[in-house]
């Protein structure tokens, strides 16, 4: 049975004099990677922000595995967080901690009954899926921008979240790079039965990652299907610069 | 022209009043979230022994020259009356009553306050403070109970071992001047500080600890988006705890001479 993970309904923000989200709608059924495109600074860190919590909206529903994010209280707020996994545009990895105490810093510190053993397993256990095991001695500084988006979706799945958000999981990498991520989230998908919002505007990992593609552009979601249903020949003219803009960008470098 | 200027002079002032709104929020927040289940220990051990690992070279030399110095520049006048025996006491007096916590503070704001204001700062424009809320981590407790915990209890211990080598400082200078013993010299010094005095230093110097740690973690909790931003925090950090410890220190001394 397919259940609502998260509703969004009439959303608005606005930062001062800037109307950012403007009447957003967006629906996310169980176990779907729903990949949310759109330019840069349209306010897709914004949209997941406020369904973090992170960001209080100014008006419009916005319902978050079953807690209304308008009212919600500080205590379900932290426990719904436990459920609900953030991977940061810029991995925000905790400069002044190891590879491996980034990863048990929620289990130790949010998870506060779980033992000394079990942190050190599921560390050990998230590494590995990132293929990153030799680096858990390391400090942040000393990996590569690939590296620490990798370490960044390990310290969010080892919490077993419902729900991952991912910031622009592929932004600034190289190509092998992001297939690599790519496949990653859709092994978390597999492994952890996740539900997933990628924010990207790189098509390629759209395509790759998503169930469903939903096409931001300014303020609001104007298109939103399966990758080809988004990008058919009939789609209109701001979608079809949107995708055009992209693929011009890599034909031009192909020559 | 004139109006704009008015205006600008305004918003200013308005800046300032929503800041001081904030601070005295982020103070607030602090006692609010204060109680021994939100100490986390290994971190609190961790941030006492960081500042006070971070201060101890500067505030030994300083404490050190700051006795030695003051003792030889203050033995002409007594002189005049005849009265370097009372030297050690004079010593004394000035650094437990007023030198010592006021010198510490003012290095601790620089190096630690500097320092809290760059971390948090850091952390807070790199998105790890977000990173620890959306995981259920009060950052809050984490960083900023922790620092400011750790500053209150770390400055007055740091005050009283400036106090020590400052007096280390002076009666090495009496010793090779007027020859006291050291037995003597302490004899003379403490006879002359009361319970009052270190009664006192040590308020101040709590008040000077929270004040630099309370400071650094705000300026960096508030900062700026941007590098631009962690270098503002780390300055606002030193600039706003030292001028926030004068006022402390004025205030103290107030209420100390009228009890004495
Ligand atoms: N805390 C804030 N205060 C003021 N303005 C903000 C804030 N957060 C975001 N904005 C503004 O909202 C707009 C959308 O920002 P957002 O970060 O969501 O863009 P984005 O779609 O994620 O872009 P990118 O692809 O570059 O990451 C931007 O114009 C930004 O300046
Ligand atoms: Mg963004």
């Amino acid at each position: 049975m397919k259940e609502n993970v998260l509703r969004i309904r009439n959303l608005y923000k606005s930062f001062g004099d800037l109307d950012v989200l403007k009447g957003v709608d967006l629906d996310l059924n169980q176990s779907e990677n729903l990949v949310v495109l759109g330019k840069s600074g349209t306010g897709k860190s914004v949209l997941i922000k406020i369904i973090s919590g992170l960001i209080t909206a100014d008006s419009g529903e916005v319902n978050v595995l079953g807690f209304d994010m308008n009212t919600i209280t500080k205590e379900d707020l932290i426990f719904l967080r436990l459920k609900v996994g953030f991977c940061f545009q810029n991995s925000a990895l905790y400069d002044s901690m190891t590879i491996g105490e980034n990863i048990e810093f929620p289990l130790k510190y949010a998870l506060k009954t779980i033992s000394r053993q079990e942190i050190e397993k599921r560390t050990d256990r998230v590494l590995e899926a990132v293929g990153l095991r030799q680096t858990k001695n390391q400090m942040p500084a000393e990996l590569s921008g690939g590296q620490r988006k990798r370490i960044g979706i390990a310290r969010t799945i080892v919490m077993n979240p419902e729900l991952i958000l991912y910031d622009e999981p592929t932004a600034g990498l190289d190509p092998i790079t992001c297939v690599e991520i790519n496949n990653l989230i859709l092994e978390v998908k597999e492994e952890y039965q996740a539900s997933s919002i990628i924010i990207t505007h790189d098509l390629t990992c759209a395509k790759q990652t998503g169930d469903r593609v939903a096409l931001l552009l300014e303020g609001s979601f104007q298109k939103e299907g399966t990758f080809s249903e988004v990008f058919n020949s009939h789609a209109e003219n701001k979608v079809k610069q949107f995708y055009d803009y992209n693929f011009m960008e890599q034909e031009t470098i192909k020559i | 022209m004139g109006k704009n200027k008015d205006v600008f002079i305004s918003k200013q002032i308005d800046e300032k009043i929503v800041n001081f709104k904030n601070g005295v929020d982020f103070v607030i927040t602090f006692f609010s979230e204060l109680s021994l289940k939100n100490i986390i220990w290994t971190e609190l051990f961790n941030q006492c022994y960081q500042i006070g690992l971070r201060s101890l070279p500067l505030i030994t030399l300083t404490g050190f020259v700051t006795g030695l110095v003051f003792t030889q520049q203050s033995r002409p006048s007594l002189q005049e009356f005849g009265a370097t025996s009372w030297l050690p006491s004079l010593v004394a007096i000035a650094m437990v009553r007023a030198l010592a916590p006021l010198v510490t503070s003012i290095i601790a704001a620089g190096r630690v306050g500097s320092n809290i204001g760059a971390e948090l700062g850091s952390m807070k424009v790199t998105e790890q403070i977000a990173a620890m809320e959306v995981s259920s981590v009060n950052p809050f407790n984490f960083l900023v109970v922790n620092r400011v915990l750790a500053a209150t209890i770390t400055i007055p211990i740091l005050s009283f071992y400036t106090a020590a080598v400052g007096l280390t400082g002076s009666f090495i200078n009496i010793y090779l001047n007027e020859q006291t013993n050291f037995n003597a010299y302490i004899i003379n010094a403490f006879d002359s500080i009361n319970f009052l005095d270190l009664g006192s230093a040590l308020v101040k110097a709590i008040l000077f600890g929270f004040t630099i740690g309370m400071v650094g973690c705000y300026s960096g909790y508030n900062a700026e988006k941007g590098t631009l931003g962690v270098g503002k925090a780390a300055n606002a950090g030193v600039v706003k705890s030292i001028f926030i410890i004068f006022l402390i220190e004025i205030f103290v001394v107030q209420v100390t001479n009228s009890l004495r």
